[in-house]
């Protein structure tokens, strides 16, 4: 058997005729329509391609019309060039490398306008998150900002409610306040309630303990001893040293006395205890009571009335555009460009598939390296022209051990766009990514896009200084944006925060994210928080009071009978008690005197009987 | 749609009849292993085109039967469901070995079979599972052809629906 087939040939010729006679006829076609839909996957938008010319034995290729819309302003181009013109190499393209040395990008410009809409489709849109779902993303502290920023974002970026008068933004009728009110809820109301049982409690306390100390019985006890000694006769000197022990023995009697006393000192205490408690109540109701109001004013959906809530809302959204914009810069190079120590560490790069990984074997070619790209501007009426150069734009720089650095600059009118941009990964990563604009109206920003609800930017004049650091451990993210002569619009003119809001005519925002693995800062500030403060208490400072004291009033006639029962309850425990503890002190008193007096009679009796029997001894003396 | 439908069956059945045709004649079963291998490599190969493109090349250079190169690429792409997950695994191991990465820096700096893809994990893994069953394949094939023109050719050569494909040619109404 022969194993080539002598006929095989004949059709092994045709089938190369027949692939070099598609290549002729359709690779154009073919290659347009892969670089559309990549230029879509990457900025998921529509792109726009009006002719590709591959030139393959000059190894020339001529891409001409270049259009990418712009995905969050649909009705404008992020970027447009008139023609990209490149010689590529053909032994590294056998090799799945692409190495270009210069491109000429003619014609460039940003912010154009489209006649048709620059959206995907929702299909197209999905079939790409679904795509790009599979690819890994390998750098986790960009992946850890995005979130975090989205998250804050999420939280912030609402829509401003309608309020079309003051009355209805806040409802004072009885009925619509008390209806908010429930009882067992209130913080007043359970501080009565806790109050009054720990009164009460206290209460029961004290009298056990006054109970306790048996004042009565003991005090019966002392007094029979005590009168015990009032019949001590002392007939002479001999008697003498009995009657000094039964004094110390009414010394102990009244030790008893005074630790007797001591005890009702420290119910006293205790007592005082309670009557502090019961004079601070007012001023504890008081303050549980404003909480309530608080409550109570915060579920009457009083929010609007907030200043720092308008401004976040307001402000919101156009930092976090800003930032995306850089974002998508980033993300786009980490998908790209890996770091050079990585790569050294590995080897080989990995790029996941619809099917399985593509290895990238690092050699010494690198797999995408275009040398330099020459951006001259459009000199259309329309957009802004762009020009400027991006030199070694390369996927593995620790070949070539170049950082890949664009500079672009336009100006039209008063319209104006720098940026600077260096990726350098040749080792660990150290980017910049800086850019400037001014002159721009909202509209081109796609500001006016905003859903704020009803009301909506009209125009103004934007200028924006953003600037990202990205290192191994970091990214810092500095900001700022100001928007001048703002016009808003609103649907319904009689909105009232339309009212406020357009009365702000300039607009500054200055915002910082440091982002490390550990942990992530963000701050936001901008100007016009005091404006509409200010705006706000004029509309609304005198209706906030009123409806402060209506509510006030409804909690107070909620609690009024509780507030009554616990005065009455307070005064009558610490009245009692007061009481009862005086006239112990005043029975403590008499009882000590009691004692004190007996003993008093007995040493004068043991005094005279020594003066007697000393004049005894001295008349016997002269006798 | 339809009259494309007819004709793809009718293809098919052209196919099918050539096979039989084949079998039941005293031709070389090597025709038909290489065949049978060459259609294993297109379904294991083919999420790259330029793999599909090369092995049909060859299919068109060998001395193979055409009919069983297509019948085969077409069964054994259904094995690829499972074949794709198993190469992925395997590939992923081949190509990460560190004693083996010179040796693919090289094959990657070898102009054209760059474009063979072999540095995808499914493509190398299922590109070895291929070479494993290169012997195993080539040996049944053979075997079973012998095995079936000693012991089944004749019986099955009584059967109706053999005899209307190899011998009453109703869908050309011709030929005989």
């Amino acid at each position: 058997m022969k194993i080539i087939r002598p006929t095989g040939i004949i059709f092994f010729t045709v089938f190369l005729a027949l692939i070099i006679i598609f290549n002729i006829f359709f690779l154009n076609s073919t290659v347009k329509k892969i670089l559309i839909n990549t230029g879509e996957e990457i900025f998921r938008a529509v792109v726009e391609i009006s002719k590709v010319d591959i030139k393959l034995t000059k190894s020339r290729i001529e891409i001409a019309g270049i259009k990418i819309a712009d995905k969050d302003n649909e009705f404008k181009n992020l970027f447009e060039a008139e023609k990209i013109v490149f010689d590529y190499e053909f032994i590294p393209l056998l090799k799945k490398k692409i190495i270009i040395d210069d491109i000429e990008l003619t014609g460039f410009a940003t912010g154009t306008k489209r006649e048709k809409s620059g959206k995907l489709s929702e299909k197209r849109i999905k079939e790409i998150e679904k795509k790009e779902k599979k690819q890994k993303q390998e750098n986790k502290l960009f992946n850890g900002i995005v979130k975090k920023i989205n998250d804050k974002s999420s939280g912030e970026i609402k829509k401003l409610p309608i309020t079309k008068t003051i009355n209805t933004a806040i409802s004072l009728k009885d009925k619509s306040i008390n209806d908010l009110i429930k009882k067992e809820d209130l913080e007043s109301y359970k501080t009565i309630v806790n109050s009054k049982t720990k009164i009460e409690n206290s209460k029961k306390d004290i009298e056990n303990k006054l109970n306790s100390l048996n004042f009565d019985k003991r005090s019966d006890e002392l007094k029979q001893k005590a009168d015990s000694f009032k019949s001590v006769k002392i007939s002479g000197v001999a008697d003498i040293p009995s009657a000094q022990a039964k004094i110390k023995e009414l010394d102990s009697l009244k030790n008893e006395v005074n630790s007797i006393k001591k005890e009702i000192e420290t119910v006293k205490n205790d007592s005082e205890q309670l009557i502090k408690f019961t004079g601070n109540l007012p001023g504890e109701i008081k303050s549980a009571k404003d909480k309530d109001i608080q409550n109570i004013m915060s579920k009457m959906k009083l929010d609007i009335l907030n200043a720092k809530h308008i401004e976040t809302a307001l402000i919101g959204p156009v930092w976090k555009s800003r930032i995306d914009k850089i974002f998508q810069i980033i993300s786009l190079v980490n998908k790209y460009i890996p770091e050079g120590k990585k790569t050294k560490k590995k080897s080989y790069n990995e790029i996941v598939r619809k099917k399985g990984i593509d290895y990238i074997f690092i050699s010494k070619q690198p797999s995408f390296w275009i040398k330099n790209i020459k951006i001259s501007k459009s000199n259309k009426s329309d957009g802004v022209g762009i020009s400027g150069k991006i030199t070694d734009l390369c996927f593995e720089q620790i070949l070539i051990n170049k950082p890949c650095i664009a500079e672009l600059n336009g100006k039209r009118d008063s319209k104006s766009i720098n940026a600077l941009i260096k990726i350098d990964r040749r080792q660990d990563i150290n980017d910049l990514y800086q850019l400037k604009i001014s002159g721009f109206n909202t509209d081109d920003m796609g500001f006016n896009n905003i859903d704020y609800g009803n009301i909506k930017f009209l125009n103004g004049v934007v200028s924006a200084d953003l600037k990202a650091n990205m290192d191994e451990q970091k990214i810092n993210i500095d900001g700022n944006v100001n928007i001048s002569n703002i016009k808003f619009d609103a649907q319904d003119k009689q909105d009232i925060l339309y009212l406020i809001i357009s009365s702000i005519d300039n607009m500054n925002i200055d915002f910082n994210a440091i982002a490390k693995e550990s942990n992530f800062e963000f701050s936001v500030n901008s100007d016009i928080l005091n404006k509409i403060d200010s705006g706000l208490k004029k509309l609304y400072g005198k209706k906030m009071q009123e409806a402060r004291e209506k509510v006030e009033k409804n909690i107070d006639n909620f609690i009024k009978n509780d507030k009554d029962g616990l005065n009455k309850t307070a005064s009558q425990a610490t009245g009692e008690i007061k009481n009862k503890i005086n006239e112990l002190s005043k029975k403590s008193q008499v009882l000590d005197g009691y004692i004190d007096g007996i003993k008093n009679e007995l040493l004068k009796k043991i005094t005279d009987t020594q003066k007697g029997s000393a004049g005894d001894m001295i008349k016997g003396l002269f006798k | 749609m339809l009259s494309v439908l007819f004709f793809m069956r009718l293809t098919m059945l052209k196919i099918v009849k050539k096979i039989l045709k084949f079998l039941n004649s005293q031709s070389d079963p090597v025709e038909i292993a290489i065949g049978v291998i060459l259609g294993l490599f297109v379904a294991l190969l083919s999420p790259s085109l330029f793999n599909v493109i090369i092995i049909f090349l060859l299919a068109l250079l060998l001395n193979c039967n055409f009919g069983v190169f297509f019948i085969c690429a077409g069964l054994f792409k259904l094995i690829t469901l499972i074949t794709d997950p198993v190469g992925d695994i395997i590939g992923r191991f081949i190509l990460t070995r560190d004693f083996l990465l010179p040796l693919w820096k090289a094959i990657s700096e070898i102009p054209i079979l760059t474009l063979t893809s072999f540095n995808n994990s499914v493509i190398m893994g299922n590109f070895l599972i291929g070479i494993f069953l290169i012997p195993l394949i080539w040996i049944v094939t053979i075997k079973s052809i012998e095995f079936y023109r000693k012991k089944l050719m004749d019986k099955v050569k009584k059967f109706k629906i053999v005899q209307f494909l190899t011998g009453a040619d109703i869908l050309e109404g011709r030929e005989k």
